[in-house]
């Protein structure tokens, strides 16, 4: 019953009409002439697409990229859907078959076994939902909201719009573990920190198009019909509504801009970085705080070859494939040394020498190079030590994942195991920040 | 007193079982390192040896090959069944000469000429028993030349036998979890040994016995072999 012909636009009425009004005389040469005066005259107008209405209200769903890259995507949909586009709506129901969209910033392309629809750019394609809202099928993944597909020659994004509230469902469990109640409380936390970022980058939108990634740039999203989904996920959400951090006082209170990670190792950042303060400290230093002691990545090991880092510093373009050649030829000798921590010991410039020749390399950086392809070391936040009897090798002993400011995600699930509540593990992560209703800040 | 902690260190590591090499290695950290990891401030480990620095050094390609082959090369001696400039003629000879089962037949080619060359000897001397037999094989124009000739290096002594390593009786393998359940419950009862079902795949193997010495082992086996499980075989397993 649904997806056969599309609804007709204006657009495409008015010619119909046209075509009505000259073969009953309706209309005479003298009105085609003004018509035709009319549409040159619009034609000169510059083809402006708004892609993307602007919300002022903060009270607006949240903006999530699923995908920003070109490539292949799968869509499936239980009911029926509408597909808004600029001259149509299409409504395809399940009978349409799962579609395989090809995101590009180009063109846009739907496919099915039964329809296939192209788009070039600039394109702006909405999914709303054409009775009861239901959950689309991205590669797999289930999630609930509008879903847009944008692209205008230089990017191309599919976005998904859902209400905060409804965000924080789907990012808690792929953030945190939440199969035991007594995880409640730092799973309420998390909810906090989550929804306090997930606000504050609704001000400070990552792109035009969308507010934040749904992935590890920003926070994981998780499916919504994933087995991790629990109760306790909900009831986080839940007791914690409209909850946020904010910083400032005296009136001029704004959301306060958190961070978080996985594992300290023992020392984390207690003010997050933010562009206009930079300043730093840090807790450390006393065993009893070191409540991530039960992450995975508490401490760990790698070992490293002197080829596989030549290897990693081609691909990040520190030299050629031509001199990483020549060198493994001719044979060379390699030197590390951590030139530069900050205050909690974390590496923040490694001077790698080859031969005659010195690499500097900061930051983020220093976990690629010595870390595989795809997967960085877990943090800066090690030292290294020879391997006696390979000339080659060396170890690198390592301490918790992720950069160390703000929230660790582990030492909060350690926290809330000896019995403190959320409140005091908010407190402890982000002392100088004031637990609050979002609605109660500008 | 550094340099101490730094072999100290670097010596629990050794000494550690486990460690799987890689390119970038993530290793199953001994338990024995966790526990020294743990057991100091990581802050303190970091302002002790934060400042190392590593020197690595990478030999040439060809000396990596070099040392990956299991002979070494040394001046000496071969005998030189023929030098040619016909690749076909070279091989043919090389095919004849293989026949005879004489150690070490090579077919180099140096300088543009072919050459069949037999044995190593680092005398000219103790060639001469070879040449003989070339010669009394038909090949009356051989000769003894010099040549880069293959050393054996020595052999690397085999692992030392390590005690997380035991041995267990593979009784069989199945594709059926309840025949190997049914398995394992029989040899439980019968014979009074431990017993696991081990997956791999979707293979069941039936695992009797937990041994730590060979030969204890191997009775066990020769017995289970006589009492109704003639195919039982004999498996190193590490532990989990």
């Amino acid at each position: 019953m649904f997806g056969r012909r599309p609804v007709l636009s204006w657009r495409v009425n008015f010619i119909h009409l046209l075509n009505y009004w000259i073969r009953r005389r309706k209309i005479g040469s003298v009105g085609i002439v003004g018509l035709l005066i009319l549409l040159a005259g619009c034609a000169g107008l510059k083809k402006t697409v708004q892609l993307v209405p602007e919300v002022p209200s903060v009270q607006r769903p949240i903006r999530v990229a699923l995908a920003t890259q070109p490539g292949s995507h799968t869509l499936k949909f239980t009911t029926p859907v509408k597909i808004h586009v600029e001259e149509a709506i299409y409504i395809f129901d399940a009978s349409v078959g799962p579609l395989t969209v090809q995101l590009d910033p180009k063109f846009l392309e739907l496919r099915s076994p039964k329809r296939y629809l192209r788009f070039p750019a600039p394109y702006h394609v909405r999914f709303s939902w054409v009775m009861a809202e239901d959950r689309i099928q991205w590669d797999g993944k289930a999630y609930p909201g509008n879903l847009e597909l944008l692209g205008d020659e230089t990017d191309c994004a599919a976005v998904l719009q859902l209400p905060v509230e409804l965000y924080l469902q789907g990012v808690l469990p792929a953030e945190m573990p939440s199969h035991q109640a007594e995880y409640l409380d730092a799973l309420k936390a998390q909810a906090v920190a989550a929804r306090t970022y997930a606000y504050w980058r609704m001000e400070h939108p990552r792109h035009r198009w969308f507010d934040i990634f749904g992935d590890v740039k920003d926070q994981v999203m998780g499916a919504f019909d994933d087995q991790r989904q629990t109760k306790w996920v909900q009831q986080a959400v839940q007791q914690t509504a409209g909850m946020v951090l904010s910083s400032g006082q005296n009136g001029n209170t704004a959301v306060a801009a958190v961070q978080y990670h996985s594992t300290c190792g023992g020392v984390f950042e207690v003010k997050t970085f933010s562009p206009a303060d930079s300043t730093r400290t840090y807790r450390d230093g006393n065993a009893s705080l070191e409540y991530c002691r039960i992450s995975p990545l508490y401490r760990w090991v790698r070992i490293v070859q002197a080829e596989a880092l030549l290897e990693n510093l081609v691909r990040s373009g520190f030299i050629s494939r031509q001199q990483a050649r020549e060198l493994q030829d001719k044979g060379f000798t390699m030197r590390l040394t951590v030139l530069q921590r900050d205050a909690s010991g974390r590496a923040e410039q490694l001077r790698i020498s080859i031969g005659k020749t010195d690499y500097a390399v900061a930051g983020f950086k220093i976990r690629a190079i010595l870390g595989e392809e795809g997967a960085p070391l877990p943090s800066n936040y090690f030292f290294l030590l020879p391997r006696p009897g390979r000339q080659n090798q060396f170890y690198i002993f390592g301490a918790g994942f992720g950069h160390g400011k703000g929230m660790c995600q582990w030492g909060a699930i350690g926290q809330a195991l000896e019995g403190r509540n959320w409140q005091q593990i908010l407190k402890f992560y982000y002392p100088m920040f004031t637990l609050t209703q979002r609605d109660a800040l500008p | 007193m550094k340099m101490f902690w730094v072999l100290t260190l670097a010596g629990i590591l050794v000494a550690g079982m486990g460690i799987r090499e890689g390119a970038v290695a993530q290793t199953r950290v001994p338990q024995k390192v966790m526990k020294y990891l743990e057991s100091h401030s990581f802050r303190d480990l970091v302002r002790r040896y934060g400042n190392t620095t590593i020197e690595l050094s990478v030999p040439s390609r060809k000396a990596r090959y070099l040392d990956s082959l299991p002979y070494r090369l040394e001046a000496g001696f071969r005998v030189q069944v023929v030098a040619t400039t016909d690749e076909q003629k070279a091989r043919n000879i090389y095919r004849q000469v293989k026949q005879l089962q004489l150690d070490s037949t090579y077919l180099v080619q140096e300088q543009g000429l072919f050459k069949v060359q037999v044995g190593n000897f680092t005398v000219r001397d103790s060639a001469r028993k070879l040449l003989d037999q070339l010669y009394y094989a038909g090949f009356k124009d051989a000769w003894i030349a010099p040549a880069t000739i293959h050393i054996a290096k020595k052999a690397k002594a085999p692992p030392a036998p390590s005690d997380s390593i035991y041995f267990a009786i593979q009784v069989m393998a199945t594709h059926s979890r309840s025949k190997a359940e049914e398995t394992a419950q029989t040899i439980r009862k019968k014979w009074n040994l431990p017993v696991r079902i081990l997956a791999e795949g979707n293979l069941f193997k039936v695992l009797a016995g937990n041994f730590r010495e060979e030969n204890v082992a191997r009775q066990q086996l020769q017995y289970l072999r006589e009492h109704g499980w003639p195919d039982a075989w004999l498996t190193q397993l590490l532990p989990n």
